[in-house]
């Protein structure tokens, strides 16, 4: 407990540091306000923009497209997880095409997604969508396949049907891998959203980014980036307290 | 990351189902006789049992040969022998995992074909549910087997192999001794008309496997039902079984069967005192050999 209190204070004088090195760096002119902004800078933007309701408004649609495509890519890519793993002929047909989708970088289809599917939006949850579906994907199918084979010989023994094998066994014990995909989807699903709104539309913190650069106002550039910086962060906490109450039979060490 | 034998899976591969439906023996040119007439009194009984893996390259490769076996109503029979002699397609067979290619097993009389509601397993290691508790581990059993009044049930036996009040503890929080007595527990929660055991005590160390055999032996003797054992372990088979068959490496034949005198209620400790054990360790091990199977093999390819 004490450990935990003492990081938690070193962390703090580390982002202390880091930003008083910034604020310090940009003050004695030793780098160009005009380029690296500076904190000062980035707190007026944040306070004003969080005063006037658009970072919050921004946040929102960031949020509403990042979750939408998350649960899409969830709800297909899990099942579809197990369906490889259970029936292997279609898992080995269909492995290359998996492999080849996965390595092409999703965001290069932004503008694809774009004409696809509208300029609001919609082109947003599919850009995410398409990055989920993978990871969750590629994530059940190797924890659907890291069966104990006791424990799967025990069952067909016991009389298990194929249901019940899925249903007893293979989901609890592939639990763990697809909680690991959901925490790892998180940032990806944010990164895909806010990417997808730099193409287009004219919401989110995206757009936002975008378009303060182009009028070079950085301390809005880097206050929607320190917004996003802050939603990650606090998802991450949230995935840990999930993983904690879903996987609390998980004794450490073991 | 994936390749392509690995998604072919192995998820339900693990079932071991024969895949060498459609073959013939005849690839062995070797003289299959038909199957023998059995003793009327062998509660399990193995006729002209033969079975041959097919390797990569379409090698046939007989694990077992013409194999005849007779186990009476509450026997306890250990099989020892080198490794890939048929120990294990003999459990296979016998609990309706694997079709063999030659032969049959009657159990009470009758051919096995699919799985034995009456056949109790016993794997390697303890196969226990991580994320259930010793409790919910033996109620697992119970729930694919459809037997009702469960939770009374599994506190019942965790209490028989001395496991009161570690019911709600998970499988993570346990010893490996005492995950092993949830795995007995659970072995006899369903009681089982056969039991089959592979190498069950293997992955203990020597004081926990002297212990998990007298908490075995005093659970069995409750209700002697017949077992086939497989082990590595000579004297772990001379502990536990009424009878001792020694294979032959593959494909495997019986070299020896050997009566254990043994008086029951058995005790581990006295056991290795005793003369009998000594000279019965001594022969199991005179049919066994002493060379190892596989230098064997490299030396006549080379």
């Amino acid at each position: 407990m004490r450990r935990a209190v003492e990081n938690n204070l070193i962390r703090l004088l580390i982002l202390a540091a880091l930003i008083g090195a910034w604020q310090g760096a940009v003050s004695t002119g030793l780098l160009p306000e005009f380029e690296a902004s500076s904190p000062s800078a980035v707190w007026n933007a944040l306070v004003q923009q969080i005063g006037n309701g658009t970072l919050l408004t921004d946040i929102g649609v960031t949020l509403k497209e990042a979750a939408l495509g998350f649960l899409l890519g969830i709800a297909v890519g899990v099942p579809l997880g197990f369906a490889f793993a259970t029936f292997p002929r279609v898992g080995d047909i269909l492995e290359p095409f998996i492999t080849m989708l996965n390595a092409l970088p999703r965001l290069a289809l932004a503008p694809l997604y774009l004409l696809w599917f509208g300029f609001g939006s919609g082109s947003h949850i599919a850009l995410v969508f398409s990055i989920v579906v993978f990871i969750m994907l590629v994530n059940t199918i190797e924890g659907a396949r890291s069966q104990d084979p006791d424990i799967m010989t025990l069952s067909l023994i016991l009389g298990a049907t194929r249901m019940q094998t899925i249903r007893k066994v293979m989901l609890p014990a592939t639990a763990p891998w697809i909680v690991a995909g959901m925490r790892l989807s998180t940032a990806y699903a944010l990164s895909g959203a806010v990417v997808g709104e730099m193409f287009s539309g004219n919401g989110g913190i995206g757009h936002t980014i975008v378009a303060a650069s182009g009028f070079f106002d950085l301390g809005v550039v880097f206050a929607g980036i320190v917004m996003i910086m802050l939603v990650a962060w606090l998802f991450d906490l949230l995935g840990k307290q999930i993983e904690r109450r879903a996987l609390h039979w998980r004794v450490p060490g073991v | 990351m994936m390749s392509g034998r690995r998604l072919a899976g192995r998820v339900f591969d693990e079932t071991k189902v024969s895949q060498d439906e459609g073959r013939n023996l005849s690839d062995l040119r070797v003289p299959l006789r038909a199957a023998s007439e059995g003793r009327g009194d062998a509660y399990v009984e193995v006729r002209g049992l033969s079975h041959v893996f097919y390797a990569r390259d379409d090698t046939p490769t007989p694990t077992l040969l013409n194999f005849d076996l007779q186990i009476g109503r509450g026997e306890f029979i250990a099989v020892v022998g080198p490794s890939g002699c048929g120990k294990t397609t003999l459990l296979n067979v016998t609990a309706g995992l694997l079709v063999p290619s030659a032969g049959t097993v009657l159990i009470d009389g009758k051919p096995v074909s699919g799985i034995q509601p009456t056949v109790g397993y016993m794997p390697a290691r303890d196969a226990l549910l991580p994320w259930r508790t010793a409790a919910r581990n033996v109620e697992y059993a119970l729930e694919i087997k459809r037997i009702g009044d469960r939770q009374a049930v599994a506190q019942e036996m965790l209490r028989r192999v001395g496991l009161a009040g570690y019911e709600h503890r998970y499988i993570g929080e346990l010893s490996q001794g005492m995950r092993q007595r949830v795995a007995i527990a659970r072995t006899f929660a369903t009681a089982p008309h056969i039991l089959l055991m592979d190498e069950p005590f293997s992955a203990l160390d020597a004081q926990t496997r002297a212990q998990m055999h007298e908490l075995f032996m005093e659970m069995w003797e409750t209700d002697r039902k017949s077992v086939i054992l497989v082990t590595h372990d000579v004297s772990e088979a001379i502990t536990l079984a009424d009878r001792v068959i020694v294979l032959s490496p593959r494909p495997g034949t019986i070299r020896l069967d050997l009566e254990i005198a043994l008086e029951r209620p058995r005790k581990t400790r006295n056991l290795y005192h005793q003369e009998q054990f000594r000279q019965y360790l001594a022969q199991l091990w005179d049919a066994l050999g002493y060379d190892s199977p596989d230098v064997e093999d490299l030396a006549s390819h080379n």
